[in-house]
Order: C-alpha cells, then sequence, then structure tokens
C-alpha cells in the first residue's frame, strides 16, 4: 500500500491517459461510427458547393444560359443543405456519446471514493479531491464537448478539401497545400513565445490570487487593526504586476491570428498568381480558380484550429491524469474473500495488544489491550492527542491495526464484513455533520426506512425538538449549508437524535455534548443514559464529570493505557487518573477562591 | 440579453483617459485591418478581369503583389489592434480588482459575512479574469464581422446595387442565426452550470461527511443520491451541446446559400452584360472571408453573456452600502470624550440581531437586553456556550456591527457617534480567528500601526504574550518569515503572534476573544499575568470557553442564548448563581466544601 499523497499538478501525465479518456466515449461504438461517417459525408458535402461553383462559372454563366444555371443552382442548394444537415447529426449524436461518457466516469470516480478507505480522505485534502473532480474533470468535458467536434470536423474538413482539390486541378492545389507548413511553423514559434510569456503571467496571478485570498480572509485583522492602507497597497502592487504580465502575454498570444490570417491571404494571392498564370497557358479554366480561392480559405481555417485542439487535449490529458489517479487508488481496507456477516451481537468488545499508527514510524497506541463487557459503559479519558479518538477509529475498523486484533463476540473485526461491523455500531463524533436537506432527513440518515414519527420521537428523546419546533418550517426546514445557521449545540442534538434512531446494540459518544448549553445537557444526560442501557458503550470526554459514572474508566497516555477501573479505585489508587482529575482544580490556587 | 452590465464596464472604460485612448486606437486599428482584407477581393477583380479575361500577366503579377501588400498591411494593423487590445482588457480587469478591493475595505464586517469570503475572492479573481479576457476578445473580434459584411455591402453598392443586395440579405440571416443562438443556447449552458453545481454539492457534503456516510454505511444511498444529480446533469449537458451542435454546419450553410444567390444574382448580371465576371469573384471572396470573423463572433457571444454575469456580481460588490457607516459630521473618539479616554465602557439594554441574506435584521435577536458597566482597569470576563452571543457582545464595541436598540458608550459617548478609525485607536480587540500575513514577524506584530513600533516595544509585547521564546529560537528571530496565513506557525503561536500584535498597541481597551483557547492551562495562566501587568488601568474584556481561564476577573457576566443569566465575581457567582455553578462543576467537577 503506497502512502504517497496523490501526485500534485506538477509530475508529469501518463501519456496513456488521453486513450484511456476515449475509451469512454468509444463505449458507444455504435453512435460513434455514425458521428463518424456524418460528419465525412457532412464536410464533403458542405464543401462541395465550392466545386460547383467553379463549374458553375465555367457552365451556365460562360454560356449564358440561366435556366442552366438555376438548375445548377438548385443542385448546389441540395448539396449544401444535405451537408448541413449531415453534419448537424454527426454534431448531435456527438453530444449524445461525449456526455454519456462523462456520465459514466463521473458515476465511476464517486462510486469508487466511496469504497476508498478513511486513511485516503486524510491524506487528501478535500479541496484537492473537489477540484479532481470539478475543475479536471471539466477539463475533460470542454473537451468532450468542443474539442472532440472540432477536432472531428477540422480533419474531415483538410481532408475533404484536399480530395475534392486535387480531383479539381493538382497544380494549384500544389500552390494552396504549400502554406500547411508554414502556418504549423508559425504557430510553434508564436507557441514558444507565448509559452514563457503565459508562464510568467501565471506566477503572477498566483501571487495575486494568493495574496487576495489572504487579505480577504484576514479581512476582519485588517479592519480591526486599521491597516486597510497597507492592504490595499500590496494588492495594488501585485494586481499592477499582473496586468504587466498579462498585456505581454496577451499580446503575443493574440498576435497569432493576425500572423496566420496573413499567411493565409498569401495563400490566396498564390493561388490568383498561379491560378493566372495556369489559365493563361489554359491548364485550368476562369471557374477553376473561382473554386480554389474558396478552397484556400477553407483548407487553411483548420490548420489554424489544430493548435487550438492541442491546448484542449492537452489540459484534459493533464486532468484526465489527475481523475485517473482516483479511479487507481485501492481501497486500504478490504473485506476477506471469507468475510461473515455479524448478526445480532451482545457486546463483548476486546482490543488485544493492539498497536497503531498513522503515518509509519509514528506510534499512536502501543500494545491497548481493554475489554467491555456487554452493557457495560467504558469512559475514555486523557490529554488531547493521547489516542482516545483512535481507539475508536480501530474498533469501527475505519483503520487496521499493526499488530493484535480486536474482538466483538469472541468474533475478530477482520473476519467480518465492514458493513455489518459498522451496522451494529452507533457513532456520534465530535464534529456534528448535517447535510443541506431537511432537519428530518438528517436524522432519518441513521435509518432510511424510520416513519416521520419515529424520527420525531428521536428528536424528543435527544431534546432536539424544542428547537426544531422554532425553524422556519419546523422538521421540514431545509438546512442550508449544512446547518450552519444553526449553533454547534444544536447541532450535536441532531447528531443525537440520529444515534437515538439508529438503535444499535454497540455505541460510541466522542465528545458529543460538549457544546450543548448546561441546562439542556442534564435532560440530555437521562436520554443517553437510557440510550445506554443494556449496551456497550465507550465515552469519550473533556469533562470529567460525564464520565465518572462509567463502569470501567480507561486513562490513556501517549497511546498506553496507563490505568483501568472505577473512578472510586482510580481516585484511591492516587495514579494518573487522579492527577489528571485534580488538574482541573488548578484554579483553586488563585487566591480568589482559596480564601 | 440587455447586457446592462456590460454597458457600465464600457462606461467605466471610457471614463479613464487611458483606456479611451487605447480603446480608441484600437478601433482605429481594426477599420485599418477591416479596409485591407476588404482590399484583397478588389486586387482578385482586377486579376479576372484584365488579367485572365484581358489575357493580361503583367495584371496578374501586378495585381498578386497588391494582394500581398494588402495582406501584409492588413497584419500590421491587426497586431496593432491586439496590442491596443491587450492593454485595453488588461488596465479594464486591473482597475476593477483595485476598485472592488478598495470599496471591500470600506465595508463592514456584516457586508463580508453576507458576501461570503468564498464569493468574494471568486469575484476577485476568477470574474474579474473573465472580464478582462472578454474584453480583450471584444476588441478584437467584436466588431470585426459586422464592419467587414457592412464595408462589403458599400462596395459592391458602387459596383451594382444588385450585387450588395445578396449583403444585405446575407446580414440579417446571419444576425438572426447569432441570435437565436444566442437566445437558445446560452440559457441551456447556464441550465448546465446551476446542475453542475448542485453536483458539486452532493459531493462536497459527501467528502466532508465521509466519516457520517461510512458510519451508517450509507454508501449506496450516497451513489444514488450522486447518480440522480449526474443524470440531471448528463441531461442538461446533452442538450446544450446538442444545440451547439447547430451552430457550425448552420454559419456554414448560410455561406453556401450565399454563394447561391451570389452565383445567382451575379452570374444573371454577367449573362446579361450589365457587370463583368470579376465583380461575381469579389462577391464570392467576401462571402468566404467573412467566415472565420462569424465563427469568431460566435464564440465571442457566449463569453460575453457570461461576462455580463461577472460584471453583474462585481458590481454587486461594488454597490454595496456599508452597514456600519461613520456619520457624516462625526468627530474622533479622544475628541468626543473631552481629550482624554479613560476605558469607562457601558452596555445600555442592547438588544441586537444579524443582517439577513436579504439585508433585512433577523426576526430572532443574538442578544437580548444587555446591560453591563466597566470600569476602567477592570477585567471583565464573558462565559458562555458555543453561540452563546459571546464574541457578538464584544464585536459590538468596536462596531463591527451596530446594535439593533440600546446603545454602547466608552467614557460616555455612544460608539456610533465617532468616527470607526478613531474608536480603533482606543479599542484593540484579538480576534477568536486571528490573521497572520505574510511578511516578517516583526511586521506582523507591528500590523497596521501606523508609525511602525520600536524594536523594543515589539519585544516587550511579545515577551508578555509569551511569543518571543519561539521567535527568538528562530534563526532570524523578529525578522523571520511568515508564510502566507501563517501557515508556518502552530494554532498556539498563532494566537499569541496576536495577542502580541494587540499588546505592542497600548489600547485603552482590550479585547480578548477566546484567544488562549489552544494554550495549555499553565500557559495561559502566565500570559493572562503579564498581560494584566503590562496593561495597568486599561479596561480589559475576556471571552473564554474554560472556567480556569476567568477565575480572576473582576466580574464574570454568564451568557445563556444572548441573555445575561450571571453577573459578578467568582466567589459570589459559585453561591448565587446556580448556572454559574453547574458551568464549574460541568468543567471542574463538585465545588469544593471549603469555599
Amino acid at each position: 500500500m503506497s502512502d504517497e499523497v496523490l501526485s500534485s499538478a506538477a509530475t508529469p501525465t501518463p501519456p496513456k491517459s488521453l486513450p484511456r479518456m476515449l475509451s469512454y466515449v468509444w463505449r458507444s461504438p455504435g453512435r460513434i461510427t455514425a458521428v463518424v461517417v456524418f460528419s465525412f459525408v457532412g464536410t464533403l458535402l458542405a464543401i462541395l458547393p465550392a466545386v460547383l461553383v467553379g463549374s458553375i462559372i465555367n457552365g451556365p454563366i460562360t454560356d449564358g444560359d440561366k435556366s442552366a444555371l438555376a438548375v445548377d443552382l438548385v443542385v448546389l442548394l441540395v448539396v449544401a443543405v444535405g451537408g448541413f444537415f449531415a453534419m448537424w447529426f454527426g454534431g448531435r449524436l456527438l453530444a449524445v456519446a461525449a456526455q454519456n461518457a462523462m456520465y459514466e466516469l463521473r458515476r465511476e470516480v464517486f462510486e469508487h471514493t466511496q469504497k476508498l478507505s478513511l486513511r485516503f480522505f486524510d491524506r487528501q485534502p478535500i479541496g484537492d479531491l473537489m477540484s479532481r473532480v470539478t475543475n479536471d474533470l471539466d477539463s475533460v468535458n470542454q473537451f468532450f464537448d468542443k474539442g472532440l467536434y472540432t477536432a472531428i470536423n477540422s480533419v474531415f474538413t483538410l481532408l475533404s478539401t484536399t480530395v475534392l482539390m486535387f480531383i479539381v486541378s493538382w497544380q494549384l492545389s500544389l500552390a494552396v497545400v504549400l502554406i500547411a507548413p508554414v502556418i504549423l511553423l508559425m504557430m510553434s514559434i508564436t507557441s514558444k513565445r507565448s509559452g514563457p510569456a503565459f508562464a510568467v503571467l501565471q506566477e503572477r496571478t498566483g501571487a495575486l490570487n494568493g495574496a487576495a485570498e489572504e487579505l480577504i480572509t484576514g479581512d476582519r485583522t485588517i479592519k480591526a487593526y486599521r491597516g486597510e492602507e497597507v492592504a490595499l497597497a500590496k494588492l495594488e502592487q501585485l494586481s499592477d504586476e499582473a496586468r504587466e504580465a498579462g498585456q505581454h502575454a496577451n499580446f503575443v498570444a493574440l498576435t497569432a491570428s493576425p500572423l496566420s490570417a496573413m499567411l493565409s491571404n498569401l495563400d490566396i494571392t498564390l493561388v490568383a498568381l498561379a491560378g493566372g498564370y495556369l489559365s493563361l497557358q489554359g491548364t485550368v479554366d476562369v471557374g477553376t480558380v473561382a473554386s480554389f480561392f474558396i478552397f484556400a480559405r477553407t483548407f487553411s481555417r483548420p490548420l489554424n484550429q489544430f493548435a487550438q485542439i492541442l491546448n484542449m487535449a492537452l489540459l484534459a490529458r493533464a486532468g484526465g491524469s489527475r481523475v485517473f489517479e482516483i479511479l487507481d487508488e485501492q481501497p486500504e481496507i478490504v473485506d476477506r474473500p471469507d468475510a461473515t456477516k455479524v448478526t445480532d451481537i451482545k457486546g463483548h468488545v476486546a482490543m488485544d495488544h493492539v498497536d497503531f499508527s498513522y503515518v509509519p514510524g509514528v506510534r499512536i497506541l502501543t500494545d491497548v489491550t481493554l475489554t467491555a463487557q456487554p452493557g457495560q459503559k467504558i469512559g475514555l479519558v486523557g490529554p488531547t492527542g493521547a489516542g482516545k479518538s483512535t481507539i475508536i477509529n480501530v474498533i469501527t475498523r475505519y483503520y487496521d491495526v499493526e499488530a493484535g486484533d480486536i474482538r466483538v463476540d469472541d468474533a475478530s473485526i477482520y473476519d467480518v464484513t465492514q458493513e455489518t461491523l459498522r451496522e451494529r455500531v452507533g457513532m456520534v463524533l465530535q464534529e456534528p455533520y448535517l447535510f443541506s436537506d431537511t432537519v428530518m432527513a438528517n436524522i432519518r440518515y441513521a435509518r432510511l426506512d424510520a416513519s416521520d414519527e419515529e424520527c420525531i420521537a428521536a428528536a424528543k428523546a435527544a431534546s432536539a425538538d424544542s428547537f426544531i419546533a422554532t425553524l422556519p418550517h419546523g422538521y421540514d426546514t431545509v438546512l442550508a449549508g449544512g446547518g450552519s445557521n444553526l449553533s454547534q449545540g444544536q447541532r450535536q442534538l441532531v447528531t443525537i437524535a440520529r444515534i437515538i434512531l439508529a438503535d444499535r446494540p454497540v455505541l460510541i459518544l466522542d465528545e458529543a455534548t460538549s457544546s450543548v448549553d448546561t441546562r439542556t445537557e442534564k435532560k440530555l444526560q437521562e436520554a443517553l443514559t437510557k440510550m445506554m442501557r443494556g449496551r456497550t458503550s465507550f465515552v469519550i470526554a473533556h469533562r470529567l464529570s460525564t464520565i465518572r459514572d462509567a463502569d470501567v474508566i480507561v486513562a490513556i497516555s501517549d497511546g498506553r493505557v496507563v490505568d483501568v477501573g472505577s473512578h472510586d479505585e482510580l481516585m484511591a489508587a492516587k495514579g494518573f487518573y487522579h492527577d489528571l482529575y485534580m488538574s482541573q482544580f488548578r484554579g483553586d490556587a488563585s487566591p480568589l477562591v482559596s480564601a | 440579453m440587455k447586457l446592462t452590465n456590460l454597458r457600465r464596464l464600457l462606461a467605466a472604460i471610457w471614463s479613464d483617459p487611458q483606456g479611451r485612448k487605447w480603446l480608441l486606437w484600437s478601433q482605429g486599428a481594426l477599420l485599418g485591418q477591416v479596409f485591407f482584407d476588404l482590399l484583397i477581393p478588389q486586387a482578385i477583380r482586377g486579376i479576372v478581369n484584365n488579367g485572365i479575361i484581358g489575357g493580361n500577366f503583367d495584371w496578374v503579377i501586378r495585381g498578386s503583389l497588391y494582394m500581398a501588400v494588402f495582406a501584409i498591411a492588413s497584419m500590421l494593423f491587426a497586431t496593432a489592434n491586439a496590442y491596443f487590445a491587450a492593454r485595453v482588457g488588461e488596465a479594464a480587469g486591473h482597475r476593477l480588482r483595485v476598485a472592488q478591493y478598495r470599496h471591500l475595505l470600506s465595508l463592514s464586517w456584516g457586508n463580508v459575512d453576507r458576501l461570503e469570503t468564498s464569493d468574494l475572492l471568486v469575484r476577485l479573481t476568477a470574474d474579474v479574469n473573465q472580464v478582462r479576457t472578454v474584453t480583450m476578445n471584444s476588441v478584437t473580434t467584436l466588431l470585426r464581422a459586422p464592419l467587414m459584411i457592412i464595408g462589403a455591402f458599400f462596395i459592391l453598392l458602387a459596383i451594382d446595387a444588385r450585387l450588395a443586395l445578396v449583403m444585405a440579405v446575407f446580414l440579417p440571416v446571419v444576425i438572426g442565426v447569432l441570435w437565436f443562438y444566442q437566445r437558445k443556447g446560452a440559457p441551456l449552458y447556464r441550465a448546465v452550470l446551476a446542475r453542475f453545481d448542485n453536483l458539486n454539492q452532493v459531493l462536497q457534503e459527501n467528502m466532508a461527511g465521509v466519516r457520517v456516510v461510512k458510519a451508517f454505511v450509507r454508501q449506496d444511498y450516497e451513489n444514488d443520491r450522486f447518480d440522480g444529480e449526474n443524470n440531471i446533469l448528463q441531461d442538461a449537458a446533452t442538450a446544450a451541446q446538442r444545440g451547439a451542435a447547430l451552430l457550425n454546419p448552420a454559419l456554414l450553410l448560410i455561406v453556401n446559400l450565399g454563394l447561391a444567390g451570389a452565383l445567382w444574382v451575379g452570374g444573371g448580371l454577367v449573362i446579361d452584360g450589365d457587370i463583368e465576371l470579376g465583380a461575381v469573384f469579389v462577391l464570392l471572396n467576401y462571402l468566404v472571408a467573412v467566415m472565420i470573423p462569424l465563427v469568431l463572433l460566435s464564440v465571442l457571444l457566449p463569453q460575453i453573456a457570461s461576462a455580463d454575469s461577472s460584471v453583474g456580481r462585481i458590481l454587486e460588490v461594488l454597490n454595496e452600502v456599508p452597514d456600519v457607516p461613520d456619520k457624516p459630521d462625526a468627530a474622533t473618539l479622544f475628541d468626543a470624550a473631552g481629550g482624554e479616554v479613560r476605558g469607562r465602557v457601558v452596555f445600555e439594554n442592547v438588544t441586537f440581531g444579524y443582517l439577513g441574506p436579504d439585508g433585512e435584521p433577523n426576526p430572532n435577536p443574538v442578544l437580548h437586553g444587555i446591560d453591563l458597566v466597566a470600569e476602567p482597569g477592570q477585567v471583565i470576563a464573558i462565559l458562555g456556550a458555543t453561540g452563546s452571543g459571546k464574541s457578538t457582545l464584544v464585536n459590538l464595541l468596536i462596531r463591527a456591527y451596530d446594535v439593533t436598540a440600546g446603545r454602547v458608550t466608552i467614557d460616555g459617548v455612544d460608539v456610533r457617534d465617532v468616527t470607526r478609525s478613531s474608536l480603533l485607536e482606543v479599542v484593540t480587540p484579538v480576534l477568536q480567528q486571528p490573521s497572520l500575513f505574510s511578511g516578517t514577524l516583526e511586521q506582523n506584530i507591528g500590523f497596521g500601526v501606523t508609525d511602525d513600533p520600536r524594536h523594543v516595544d515589539v519585544v516587550t509585547a511579545a515577551k508578555a504574550a509569551e511569543a518571543a521564546p519561539f521567535v527568538e529560537d528562530r534563526p532570524d528571530g523578529y525578522r523571520g518569515e511568515v508564510k502566507r496565513r501563517g501557515a508556518n506557525f502552530s494554532g498556539g503561536q498563532r494566537q499569541r503572534l496576536a495577542i502580541a500584535r494587540a499588546l505592542v498597541r497600548r489600547p485603552r481597551i482590550l479585547i480578548l476573544d477566546d484567544t488562549t483557547s489552544a494554550l495549555d492551562v499553565a500557559t495561559e495562566a502566565r500570559v493572562q499575568d503579564a498581560i494584566r501587568e503590562l496593561m495597568g488601568d486599561s479596561t480589559i474584556f475576556l471571552v473564554a470557553q474554560r472556567i480556569s481561564a476567568v477565575l480572576t476577573a473582576d466580574v464574570i457576566i454568564v451568557l445563556e442564548e444572548g441573555r445575561i443569566v450571571a453577573k459578578g465575581p467568582h466567589r459570589e457567582l459559585l453561591h448565587t448563581s446556580e448556572q454559574y455553578r453547574s458551568i464549574y462543576e460541568s468543567q471542574l467537577g463538585a465545588v469544593p466544601e471549603h469555599v
């Protein structure tokens, strides 16, 4: 198992990501074949009028035959309209294929992330993951949405023009084709010049955006300390530097278009010169020259678009490879092939000589052994960072231990499926997490088949009912921003309602009531005590009063179990727990109190 | 689409003398470019009439030379246009950034809360980028195709009105197609963006709540939720891309129809002997030549629509009126207090509710009927659960927000009657989430002090804040680098630097808003003692969660849901306040008997 963080944007992109991306489009081969056929026929028909223009000038117009002119023009119209429909259908079919591919890609990525273990989410900042799934997938989408269509059309336009052109006059065709290497050369020179210029721009824009972020997030400090002038000067300077770099880079980039326009015009000049010469020689006639004026333009147009397509493809490849890195990430914690299901359990939980580290070499738990008898309340205490939450993380198998074993009702948790294990354990986490959905849906998240009445009953038991009643739409209020308008204590109450509804035989409460106000907490404690009756529970709390009545208190320090016993036993032993307990009263030493 | 916002942007560019100059120059250059582009077919006319049909090869050579000269001249003008385009666009971007940030600095905390930090950042970066890119592209592209078509019309009019008629029909048809596309296509892409946001929200919540998802074994449920949004997005994206697939074939069709029209009208005129064949070549060439500018224009139009909404979002910031403006005749606090500020703070029956997103006061106030007197030199501690209104209370003192009812006075002067700047000279808050800025440590400690503080004062403040040990441990000491947002310091170190930053200003009134939460109890006690010693008779407001931090305060107030439920010194409260006792017990256990 690799512990490296997913490579950053700077790492070289594996070249195979472009074919891999396209393989998603190829999942509907019939449709793609139809796209190719329609597009080819369409561009051919759309360019054919250039040939007809020549023959009409040579034929009816030179002959002075108006009725023949009308007939020929009807043919031209039919061809043009046919080309239009064929191209349009091709484009529409491509849209379906491309967006199917995007759908599949998004689905695969999401479903894959759901299988990944917590360790992956620990080392992968959410912002980075979001950026991969949004920005990087979007650059793939840009390519599928615009690039593919332009690419297919450009290739066929070039192909159709070349074929038709050489059929009409190979000599003049040579004059037209001459432009291709010149345009490609010119494009590579411009991109060589604009590349470094844009690199400077990107760097300065990065500095500017970084400063903007710093200044905006530091807005309160700036205003409270009257730092407005300093802040404005900083932004203004960086903005001005970005402006300067932008002027240069964009000017270089914008000159590409006049240059290629000039080359295209010079190509037409060449056609005029060669056409004039050849027609005076009698090799070609005047209508053919007219056709080639049109050919010269249809030929150079796709050439100019190649740079743009290439750019999109490169962006898509870079984005795609970052997305595929997620797809190639293997879930770290997997069920054994013969894993059994946990059915009804009594709630006996035992950790046996467990060692654990999040990062190899930095031991968090060392030789932890503890036992919870069915129905017992276990209090976990210890300083911040001692490893209390880690114990909970390994009991629920969010992480695998390095050594030792964990058993639930005598079955090792490594022999059962993660899913059924977690379905027996109810957890309330330190940071209450709510979804931007209704209050009811948030509670029901614990048990999807629960009725409204059951959800409300759970909320009442969690003392959440009274504040929910004051919300604009009661239980149907949508919690915008994941309940950001609720207080931390209120959010905690909703998560407790969840756990009451979930009705699990084993319970874990990690600082579950830390932000609940004192009056509510009293009521809540009664409900929690009632819920814990007959269930095995693990309780972590800073307020030692919360766990004084635990059947067993386990004191943890530096990842080791240092004290095990009831409150009275441990106080009498005057060990680590006793010191921890007494350290809270340091304030008593202050003269105001001790007098 | 009305593009009202873009008109304001144009007015803004116009109002800047330099911007106006560059804009005029750029459009002048564009005229030159179009002029020479239009001359090229005129040269072709000569080649066809006098050269090919007239049988004079000199005419072919001469005409080709003209064409080459016109091509180069057009390129030179186009390059000049690009040069000014880069200037106009970058200058507009720079001005928008600076104007936006300058205005942002004049706004109050409440404005910034409502506008949201992440949104403001997007407006300052991505939205400005959108505007500057589109400005640049508009300068080069917007008028090019219309000018070409109109110019071609007049040139043709000089040859034969009937030929010009083809162009006169061509223009409205093109405009019609582009308009139709814009009308139907832009909303489709806007719909895609909205769906995309919905999908991202599901994704964001899923990832942020990954522990909850795993705890309740809700992977399948989450997959379904994502799949639902993914499907909706796919439908919207397919519809948009299918719509867009119409554009290119349609433009090609129009050009082909134009060719047919040209041959019909022009061919007829040639047959009738009214014009020479070369004139038909002119029309044919104009029709084909206008294709590229038309395609570019069709790419630009959707960008213009989104730039319009970007400008709209930027205007929202610029039009935001500060919640807490200075009164027009506001004096300084120093003058209003009669030449000396002692630091007596009184809250008189203060009620406060935050403004909702619509700018209307929230009907549920955060603070109710607060009465509080702080005598000069007193330490006032404010205790209460998360969300009880502690920070809000002290923020009213620096006029981060204005009270809804009642008043806050310093030495009898209502804080709303003096300038905010002079208020902040007297009151210095250490914020709950202090920001550090990139720069040196000394710059950070001296941040915002108008005259750079003496080094010795910086050191004294750092010592009192217990920041000196870790600062002096660094090789560069006080010149040591602070990375962006203080990322190279721990939470506790950042808090201590923020305290030092406040202490160096020696304010009359100091606010400490839960600023020692990341420190251990012993360090916290040392910092508090040092602050009291250094600040002498300054008034100190101390917001805290830990009861151990407030034991020695002169007055402790307990807030519950925005109301003061207890007020007095520690020993008194232990006897008189049920709530205080309950907090004490919950944090420190049973009250010792000897008190």
